[in-house]
């Protein structure tokens, strides 16, 4: 009885041992990805191996790892936020609107302002009972509407010498600041997930929303923290990109990132019908991307490539999953 | 007999006020339009002009185009996030084929919308892949190819025949109007008088039902699917025309524009309902929309997204709350 | 005889099929003779949804052949099954609700004139379809429009309007109200009549002595008996149906049980249920458990005793009614509330409302409790660790270890599981929904032992059972619901079992009578 249980989860492969390597390949593929891309760049993308290029990586990557984070835990519960490319815009003008007030003034009011998107978002996913994919889309063109509205759709640089030049230059011990925050950032999501209640019930929701509720666990709540803290992460990467081009962009800041934010939690391992939550491999995938970019840049490819790629491994990652639970 | 004759009777006042929320959700928009159009009329004296009205019905053919499309697909049940790419893609295709005559131009994008159609309705029909991310992901390597094939726009020469389809006319009234209200009427016959019609209503309204009662559910997920594709790719060819270029970055957002039009005109989201006539008013008051907008000299373009967004989110609302009055 | 004048349609022999190793049905056997109506019977678990969905090509049979006409068929599909003559209306409509009457019965054949749809043609010919049955519906009305009986005959006419030689209604009756059914049961022999084979399914016993010209019994998927309604009457149907063990009378010691009785006599009420209503399901339902009673809600399937249980725990919301545990009153029931004032329920739906499939069987156990268990939001691992030992060694769960999944143990295991997250909170009054539903002899004898330690405990005991032995065996007290409605209170040591078989025959029999009044 026992054999014959423990053989479901793994389908009907051949061997035992060459199910095992497919299931261990097929766990971190993300990670194996990661580093082979990296040692193939290391080995055969000049100018790769230089702190500069390094750096840089890690500068652009810090504001996906936030927003992918952030993702993650929406499409743990079985949502999703497509808000969050617009939302880092919305931040990103109110930062030059408010600029006026003080550098950290502006900083704390661009998050407080992407945090109450995040909560009318949340409402109207977790209260009125919307669909959020399709909150998600009206307000991935409406607040990118306001944000560019607000600004008149211009980009104003943000004067050099302060704050911001701060984040979007400072390393400590070689790593940028804001990589440095995103990591904390993931770390302490992680923890939550694994640790608190909260994670639970995040996780609960996504599994089986009427065990949840049977369960007595407060979803509705839940829901709404979970998109009030991904649209906050998606206002602090703004205000890191806008510091790192020393500007406020709104008509280009955050552009189809909301997609490059699914396709890190896709191919980190979060399967999209929620109930399961891998930060980790959020974070890994999110490098993994971020590092083809920077591959396709620095081997002189047709940036436009990247997109097609990153598209093909979205399909790709889902079909895998896909796969993988039919089989159970 | 008599049995059944007082139950229906005291049916009726219940019927009566549901048959009224199902006009209001239907035909609604009809009348927001007529109400929206009149006030206007009043308010803006450059409104009522023969030239404005013109101006909007010819910006609406390419919205209109897709919409139909859109509609089909939303009307089944699925979503298509891939049309607004699509167009850009449509544009650039146009431009580069327009020196082979206008022939190619026009066919070529059709051809590759319906190719793209086909693979975004192989995925969802048969591989069982969720609509949202499919299309989501065919957005972003739609996007990509674009780029790849034109980093800039392309320039078709003015001399080139084909600009004639977009700019030229017939009994004093525009092509592109025209290509719309036949596009709407063939639409409004395939959707309500054949087989595959009554088909598309039968998979949103009830995939399982519809599935028991024979119908090859795969077979017209792929076709509307691939209806979307071509529709957007001729709205693709009709805006290059339009504008004697291709750009890879027109259409941007028209995936938005094209799902708020369709709910507007009472298309719902979860599928098995819907009119071309209400999705054709639902674009035209769009249309209205933005119009109003630049009319109101202190608003920049930004706000049509920013009204835009909020109004698919408000359309989603209102549908929810009629069809739950409804249901009761 | 007369089966000989009646040709014999549809014939399934020997018929086997198991699931995962769970056996489902055991050589069943079933022979459809045109022009008659067929009733299937058996409980909950008997097999009746398995054969049916053979029959339809949802399920291939592991063993055994269906003959129709005669002649050796095999259904890789619905749609063969569909196309070989033999349709289904299910339990559920299955109907596209916004499109028109007209359209749903004609989905997939329409008149067509090159290439366009005929919509005058379709509407007369439906027209015709539904005056040939008698039946007072607009072909133009939307389906969502119409009720839930007419829906019901929408889908029927759909099914036999063009040449059903076997028609399977399983359960058509249960959400209809009086004339519905006499409408419904006038093109049951309207189709009779016009010579195709009919198999019924239904809960009330009287639809079925009223329609029904044969019955097929099954039991834990096996064939019991096939006999006509007149061989066979209602209380030896019943037997049949729930199983001829007969209680060994002298297990049940009787001072023993009048002894426990007088004691929990003394003591208070543990939970309390006052006039609890729910839409129609639950009319009016009151009765009380005394701390330390296991109380049996025994019923037919369909009799509401699962509503019951889920309008005290809040899951669903009650349109009246008041909930007392252990003198406190339970004010505007949610779940999360219930469970707050110490009432715990375990769902009957062990699927789609007891267990997180992906998660392991320690974050499934202590599910309900983390709020107790924690400090700041953070976990204790220790408590949960050491409530996940507890309660697995007091339940015997079989795993290889609390991080297995859950969705990896056998239904029973995964029962215990799910028994320990609500015995985990201490509660003062339990609601076990047929607790050992679809778990083997092992698993189901360590759950009985759990429910007395927990009346032990003096906790108050709801349960349910599609079993009546079970019930009988367990329970100090019976209330016997029909309709949604209390309908008597019994104690297993004063009756024997065909007393309560009587009893619940009979109750189907009145309740079906008072309910079509009332409507």
């Amino acid at each position: 009885m026992t054999t014959q249980t423990q053989t479901r989860g793994t389908g009907r492969k051949t061997t035992p041992g060459a199910s095992h390597l497919l299931n261990w390949a097929g766990k971190y593929s993300v990670y194996l990805a990661l580093v082979a891309l990296f040692v193939f760049n290391l080995v055969a993308t000049d100018g790769f191996a230089s702190t500069f290029t390094l750096q840089n990586l890690l500068f652009s990557a810090a504001p996906i790892i936030l927003i992918a984070v952030g993702q993650t835990l929406a499409i743990g519960t079985g949502g999703i936020d497509l808000s969050v490319g617009s939302v880092m815009a919305l931040s990103s003008a109110t930062v030059a609107l408010y600029l006026g007030y003080g550098e950290v003034a502006a900083i704390i009011i661009a998050v407080a302002a992407a945090a109450l998107i995040g909560v009318f978002n949340g409402s109207l996913i977790a209260f009125a009972r919307i669909n959020p994919l399709i909150t998600g889309l009206g307000l991935l063109v409406a607040v990118r509407g306001l944000a560019q509205a607000v600004s008149g759709g211009s980009r104003s640089s943000i004067p050099p010498g302060g704050v911001f030049t701060w984040i979007g230059n400072a390393s400590f011990l070689g790593i940028p600041v804001v990589a440095l925050f995103a990591l904390a950032a993931a770390g302490a999501v992680a923890l939550l997930v694994r640790r608190t209640t909260f994670g639970r019930y995040a996780l609960f929701a996504g599994s089986n929303r009427e065990a949840a509720f049977l369960a007595g666990t407060p979803r509705n709540i839940t829901l709404l923290a979970i998109y009030t803290l991904s649209a906050a992460f998606a206002g602090i990467a703004g205000v890191m990109v806008s510091a790192r081009i020393g500007a406020s962009d709104p008509s280009f800041i955050g552009i189809n990132l909301e997609l490059t934010a699914i396709a890190a939690v896709v191919i980190g391992g979060t399967p999209l019908v929620g109930g399961r939550i891998s930060i980790l491999g959020t974070v890994a995938a999110a490098l993994f991307l971020q590092l083809i970019d920077t591959t396709f840049v620095m081997q002189d490819i047709n940036f436009a490539f990247a997109q097609v790629l990153k598209a093909i491994l979205i399909i790709a990652a889902l079909y895998l999953q896909r796969t993988r639970k039919d089989a159970r | 007999m008599t049995t059944t004759a007082t139950s229906t009777g005291a049916a009726r006042p219940k019927l009566k006020q549901g048959r009224a929320l199902e006009l209001a959700q239907s035909y609604g928009v009809i009348g927001v339009l007529l109400l929206l159009s009149g006030i206007s009329a009043l308010l803006f004296p450059s409104f009522a002009t023969s030239a404005n009205i013109s101006a909007i019905a010819t910006a609406a053919c390419f919205i209109g185009l897709i919409t139909i499309g859109q509609s089909f697909v939303l009307i089944s049940g699925g979503i298509d996030l891939s049309v607004g790419s699509m167009v850009g893609l449509g544009t650039v295709i146009a431009a580069l084929a327009a020196p082979l005559g206008w022939m190619a131009a026009l066919g070529a994008p059709i051809l590759a919308g319906a190719a793209m159609g086909l693979v975004n309705g192989l995925l969802i029909g048969k591989a069982r892949m969720a609509p949202f991310i499919v299309t989501l992901s065919a957005l972003l390597a739609i996007k990509g190819i674009a780029v790849a094939l034109a980093s800039s726009s392309i320039i078709i020469d003015s001399s080139n025949g084909f600009t004639r389809i977009g700019n030229g006319s017939f009994l004093g009234i525009s092509n592109l109007i025209w290509i719309l209200v036949l596009a709407f009427a063939a639409a409004g016959l395939l959707l309500n008088r054949t087989a595959f019609g009554s088909s598309v209503f039968a998979l949103g309204g009830n995939e399982d039902a519809a599935k028991m009662m024979g119908t090859d559910v795969t077979r017209i997920k792929v076709i509307v699917y691939i209806i979307s594709g071509a529709l957007a790719g001729l709205a693709g060819a009709l805006l290059a025309s339009r504008l004697s270029s291709g750009v890879s970055t027109l259409g941007t957002g028209y995936e938005l524009i094209s799902i708020a039009a369709a709910v507007i005109g009472g298309v719902l989201l979860t599928g098995g309902v819907g009119t071309m006539l209400g999705a054709l008013c639902g674009v035209l008051l769009i249309g209205v929309i933005q119009n109003i907008i630049n009319q109101v000299g202190s608003l920049n373009a930004y706000y049509q997204d920013l009204v835009t967004g909020l109004f698919l989110v408000l359309a989603v609302i209102v549908q929810g709350i009629l069809s739950n009055r409804r249901r009761k | 005889m007369s089966d000989q004048d009646k040709p014999l349609i549809l014939q399934a022999r020997g018929i086997r099929k198991s699931f995962k190793g769970v056996h489902a049905l055991k050589t069943v056997s079933l022979n459809l003779y045109a022009g008659e109506v067929h009733g299937l019977n058996g409980e909950n678990g008997a097999g009746k949804s398995t054969l049916i969905k053979i029959l339809t090509g949802f399920h291939q049979p592991d063993a055994g052949e269906l003959l129709l006409e005669g002649r050796p068929v095999s259904f890789s599909k619905p749609l063969d099954s569909q196309h070989s003559g033999i349709s289904t209306v299910y339990q559920e409509v299955n109907l596209i609700p916004e499109r028109t009457v007209a359209e749903n019965i004609l989905l997939g054949r329409e008149p067509r004139r090159g290439g366009i749809l005929d919509k005058r043609a379709a509407i007369a010919q439906v027209q015709e379809i539904l005056d040939r049955y008698e039946l007072n519906i607009n072909p133009r009305s939307k389906v969502s429009e119409l009720g839930l009986g007419m829906q019901q005959m929408v889908a029927i006419v759909r099914a036999v309007a063009f040449e059903a030689k076997v028609v399977i209604l399983d359960e058509p009756t249960s959400a209809l109200n009086g004339n519905e059914i006499e409408i419904l049961f006038n093109v049951i022999r309207q189709l009779r009549s016009e010579g195709a084979a009919i198999l019924f399914v239904s809960h009330r016993m009287s639809e079925l002595y009223e329609l029904c010209d044969r019955f097929t019994v099954l039991r834990d998927g096996e064939f019991v008996t096939e006999s006509t309604p007149v061989d066979l009457p209602r209380a030896a149907l019943v037997k049949a149906m729930l199983g001829g063990v007969d209680l060994d009378e002298g297990s049940l010691d009787r001072d023993a049980a009048r002894d426990r009785m007088r004691r929990l006599a003394q003591e208070d009420i543990g939970l309390s249920v006052k006039n609890l209503t729910w839409s129609t399901r639950v009319r009016d339902v009151s009765f009380d458990v005394r701390k330390g009673e296991i109380v049996g809600l025994l019923g037919l399937l369909g009799s509401g005793r699962t509503e019951t249980c889920k309008a005290i725990f809040g899951a669903v919301k009650a349109d009246a009614g008041d909930v007392t545990v252990a003198g406190t009153p339970l004010t505007r029931p949610t779940p999360a509330r219930a469970l707050s004032a110490g009432v715990s329920y375990l769902s009957e739906d062990r699927r789609n409302e007891g267990i997180f499939p992906g998660l392991s069987v320690k974050e499934n156990m202590t599910a309900a409790i983390l709020k107790n268990i924690s400090k700041f939001g953070f976990i204790s691992r220790s408590a949960q660790n050491s409530i996940v030992r507890e309660f697995s060694d007091e339940l015997k769960v079989k795993a290889s270890n609390a991080e297995q999944a859950i969705s990896e143990l056998s239904g029973g295991n995964q029962q215990k599981v799910l028994l320990g997250r609500w015995l985990s909170l201490g509660p003062k009054a339990v609601l076990l929904d047929d607790p050992t539903r679809g778990i083997d002899i092992g698993a189901k004898a360590e759950v009985h032992r759990v429910i007395r330690a927990l009346a032990e405990k003096g906790i108050a005991v709801v349960v349910t059972s599609s079993e009546t032995e079970e019930l009988l065996a367990l329970c100090d007290r019976l209330v016997v619901l029909s309709e949604g409605s209390v309908t008597g209170e019994v104690y297993p040591h004063e009756v024997g079992y065909d007393d309560v078989i009587s009893l619940l025959s009979g109750q189907a029999n009145t309740a079906k009578q008072t309910a079509g009044g009332t409507e």
